[in-house]
């Protein structure tokens, strides 16, 4: 099922005056895509979820899945959840704690009034798919949080709804269960094919999970594309310190032709790495893995002390003051100590440029 | 849209408000109809001669005029006046013992709430036939108990002198009322943090520092609320002293309710009429202030 | 004597003037039921066990206490039930729907129950007799819905509030309308609060007065405070035996119910008072 966004937005008003939670925002799914809301909170990403599962109603723009609109202010057209076929999982897992686990999974089909046979066979159908069905007959209190969150898929999946939609599913379990359930997730909705819109804070979920990610900061889009775009190619500073963990170092510096000037220090760059229509003072942006501690003393040289040594297992973080600022450097062994004075190499074509006020 | 309490709600008036209107509506006609349309009704017969097999007809404000001028009224005020000034504190003042007995655990405390509650449970009326007997001048448990006690020589004349009527009445009530006031005091106390009382005691703060220091700033707001609930009864006190006095002896004591309510019986319902509205306006009055005194205005919304 | 010495004393103190104060006359009054003579205080009297009382209470013609008890418990029941049905679907709209407003309203049903009853009750008298509904159930229920009302749902409003929103939100999705949340969501999981809602509305129904003074004649819709209050008996003296086994009898039901279930109704009545 495709889903189109349409210039939607949603204004609240509270006693305070009125809230944009949304403004504007438009976004295309397409069928079968698993679509990522990634942004901070308070961004207007479970707002948007909502407005798609019709448990809000914007307050301008529309919302089409497929050739119907489910929901157009203007044209006073509004379709419910039920209407939609849309199904949900919440971050609290919103379980009937007074019904069973069959209970629980079979409430749509009972409220859509099927037969009792065909209610059985859905239900332990999907039970089996999520590897619940030993469950049946517990009452969701007697769960431990990861059965509790299968169930809600459970419930979600078992009427074969046209949109699967998630807010935050994994923010209640904990670290390990969360990555073990990130992998079932993408395999589950790559076997059923059903359009997903995924709402997370975490960017590391986002990257795994979503073919592609929107990047939302106070109602607006900030970036849409597949994962991978938005780690190499962030528009905005905002992208770029989001996205990606550790997350990208940006310095102050100012752009003179083709001269990078940060603090004390200049960096010339090559021909093609100056970037077009930029000039005068601007962000340069490097990320902790294209930093690298060398001995050089030609190309793209910053040198400094190193502040703190953060081990991370797999490598060492460190945090170098340099440049005018705080450079952040990934190393894989020998880190040198803190207070050490340290030269840091810029990979050249890994510069990333933005505009600064 | 939202509200204040972060609802879901759409913009379109004809979705939810209208399902809202039609949820409140059974709430709205019951309470209006057989609430606000008979207080207006009594506020609209204050105005009428209104008397079982007389026509009826519109006076104006004679009721109200036949009112202040009748003793048995000003009797009556007064004795509705004093019975609250003397009953409330009493009964905040017993709940609040108890409530801080029940406050504590100890064995038995299940036990003792549930005895608490017993004269709640039961009803006024029959309460009231209960300390009639209580008080029988000759075999009442009241004055057994008093030579028991050796308190008194003589037994005492309780319903049959003002005096007796009227300490008879108030503990009667404070009987039946004590438990409410007690459960909420009670809850207030269960809602001071105990890390309070912690700290106080590290710092070495005995214990009646401790109950006017912390317990009772703390039980404020709760102590204001059960003063509240507990003037509006007691202005409308009747169960109880129609069973128990019947409002003798010789009208010593008559509270409004009764007073006007006799004439009810009597089949006078303009006159009773006046008497009840004036009582509603007493009792508006009161909770008007109360409300205002206790800084709820803003609570509330 | 130590801090603490003193207020185990003052605490154990105070637990027995807090029994004996509620349960003495109680207690009085259970045993005046079973006693041969209401007098046994007097000096020189004994106490004698008796079993006449609770049995003349109980089945004889002429004072109709079966009648009231029965009529107290259907007029109860039934008000009570209604009652909280009206309520559970006013706390909902109150505490999930959006209403302009509907602040002002909540505050306005609570500052109705702050009204005199007898400032109500001439007026009712009046329609009910219109009605020709005097000495009838219907003329007890209805009004005694109406005044139980503001309590319940100002009890269910704080148990509704509590519940999370989250489970509305995926009973909507799973296809629900409003009304249907409410019933096969909403009460459910607040079925212990709805109950002591229940139990309140019926216990303060049962004990009302006024009302049922005032709207009933005689033993065919009678309520068991009345039919108490009246009690006068034959023959000049008051059978206080009698009178104190009816009372007893006649107010058991209030009473173990409120014992079986003081939890939950120091709960229902205490939520609305302090903010948690």
């Amino acid at each position: 099922m495709k889903i189109v966004i349409d210039h939607c937005s949603m204004r609240f008003r509270t006693l305070r005056g009125a809230v944009d939670a949304v403004r504007e925002v438009s976004l295309e799914i397409g069928d079968g895509e698993f679509f990522v809301l990634l942004g901070p909170s308070g961004c207007g990403k479970s707002t948007l979820l909502n407005l798609v599962a019709g448990l809000e109603q914007p307050t301008g723009g529309e919302i089409r899945f497929g050739e119907e609109t489910v929901a157009a202010p203007a044209r006073r057209i509004f379709r419910t959840p039920r209407e939609r076929n849309v199904a949900m999982v919440f971050q609290s897992y919103a379980l009937y704690p007074h019904k069973s686990v069959f209970g629980n999974i079979a409430f749509p089909l009972q409220v859509a009034k099927e037969k009792t046979e065909r209610i059985r066979e859905a239900v332990e159908r999907t039970a089996a798919l999520l590897g619940i069905e030993d469950l049946l007959d517990r009452k969701p209190g007697e769960l431990s949080g990861g059965q509790r969150q299968r169930v809600a898929i459970a419930r979600a999946l078992v009427r074969r709804p046209a949109v699967f939609l998630l807010d935050e599913p994994l923010s209640n379990l904990d670290a390990q269960l969360r990555a073990g359930t990130r992998t079932e997730l993408k395999r589950l909705q790559q076997e059923l094919g059903i359009t997903t819109l995924y709402v997370t804070h975490d960017q590391t979920e986002a990257m795994t999970l979503g073919h592609r990610i929107a990047l939302l900061r106070q109602g607006e889009v900030v970036q849409v594309g597949p994962p991978q775009e938005l780690y190499d190619h962030p528009r905005t500073p905002f992208t770029a310190t989001f996205i990606g963990s550790p997350p990208m170092t940006l310095l102050a510096a100012s752009l003179e032709r083709g001269t990078v000037h940060l603090g004390a220090e200049r960096l010339e760059l090559q021909e093609e790495a100056v970037p077009a229509g930029l000039d005068g003072k601007v962000l340069l942006g490097i990320r902790p893995e294209h930093v690298s501690l060398t001995q050089e003393e030609r190309g793209l040289i910053l040198t400094g002390e190193v502040r703190t040594v953060e081990p991370l297992g797999r490598e060492f973080l460190l945090h170098v003051g340099a440049g005018g600022g705080e450079v952040r450097v990934l190393v894989a062994e020998s880190p040198p100590e803190r207070g050490n004075k340290v030269r840091l190499a810029l990979h050249p074509g890994k510069l990333h440029f933005f505009e600064r006020e | 849209m939202r509200n204040e309490n972060n609802n879901l709600t759409s913009r379109t008036p004809l979705r939810q408000q209208w399902q809202a209107l039609l949820f409140l509506l059974p709430l709205l006609l019951f309470v209006g109809a057989l609430i606000l349309v008979p207080v207006l009704g009594t506020f609209l017969d204050s105005l009428f001669r209104d008397v079982t097999f007389l026509p009826r007809r519109f006076i104006g404000p004679e009721n109200y005029r036949a009112l202040l001028a009748d003793p048995a009224f000003w009797s009556s005020l007064r004795f509705t006046l004093l019975f609250v000034l003397v009953s409330v504190p009493l009964e905040l003042g017993l709940g609040l013992l108890i409530a801080l007995v029940l406050a504590e655990a100890f064995p038995g405390r299940g036990l003792l709430r549930a005895v608490v509650l017993i004269p709640w449970a039961i009803p006024a009326a029959v309460s009231g036939r209960l300390f009639e007997l209580i008080y029988n001048y000759s075999y009442g448990a009241a004055n057994w108990l008093l030579q028991r006690l050796h308190l008194s020589g003589a037994p005492v004349n309780w319903l049959g002198s003002d005096a007796g009527a009227f300490a008879a009445v108030v503990v009667a009530d404070a009987w039946k009322s004590t438990p409410f006031a007690a459960l909420l005091l009670l809850a207030g106390l269960s809602a001071i943090p105990e890390d309070l009382f912690r700290q106080a005691r590290v710092d070495r703060a005995g214990l009646l520092r401790r109950f006017f220091g912390i317990t009772l700033p703390l039980l404020r707001p709760v102590l204001v609320v059960t003063l509240l609930f507990r003037t509006i009864d007691a202005l409308r006190v009747f169960d109880v002293v129609f069973v128990l006095t019947g409002g003798g002896p010789g009208g010593a004591t008559t509270p409004l309710s009764l007073y006007g309510f006799r004439y009810y019986a009597s089949g006078d319902f303009g006159y009773g009429a006046a008497v009840s509205v004036v009582l509603f306006l007493i009792a508006l009055a009161l909770a008007v202030a109360f409300v205002r005194l206790g800084g709820f205005g803003r609570e509330l919304r | 004597m130590s801090e603490e010495r003193l207020r185990k004393l003052l605490l154990a103190g105070g637990a027995c003037l807090a029994f004996l104060f509620c349960f003495a006359p109680f207690g009085y009054m259970v045993l005046t039921g079973l006693s041969v003579d209401p007098d046994f205080l007097r000096p020189g009297a004994d106490y004698r066990f008796t079993l006449d009382h609770v049995a003349s209470a109980l089945f004889s013609e002429s004072i109709h206490f079966p009648a009231y008890l029965r009529n107290s418990l259907i007029v109860s029941a039934v008000s009570a039930a209604v009652a909280v049905l009206i309520a559970a679907l006013a706390a909902y709209a109150f505490t999930r729907l959006a209403l302009p407003g509907k602040g002002v309203i909540l505050l306005f049903v609570l500052a109705v129950s702050l009204f005199p009853p007898v400032s109500l009750v001439s007026y009712l008298f009046k329609a009910m007799a219109t009605l020709g509904w005097i000495n009838t159930w219907p003329a007890l229920i209805l009004p005694y819905v109406a005044w139980t009302l503001p309590l319940s749902v100002w009890i269910l409003v704080s148990y509704f509030s509590q519940l999370p929103r989250d489970l509305d939100r995926a009973a909507l999705i799973d296809g629900c309308s409003r009304l249907q949340v409410l019933l096969r969501v909403t009460l459910p999981v607040a079925a212990p609060g709805v109950f002591s809602t229940l139990l309140l509305a019926f216990i303060f129904a049962f004990n009302e007065f006024l009302f049922a003074l005032m709207l009933t004649t005689d033993h065919a819709a009678r309520t068991i405070p009345v039919g108490i209050a009246m009690f006068e008996g034959l023959h000049g003296q008051i059978p206080w035996g009698e009178i104190m086994a009816a009372a007893t009898v006649t107010t058991i039901p209030v009473v173990v119910l409120t014992l079986i279930f003081q939890r939950r109704i120091v709960q229902g009545l205490t939520r609305g008072a302090v903010k948690e």
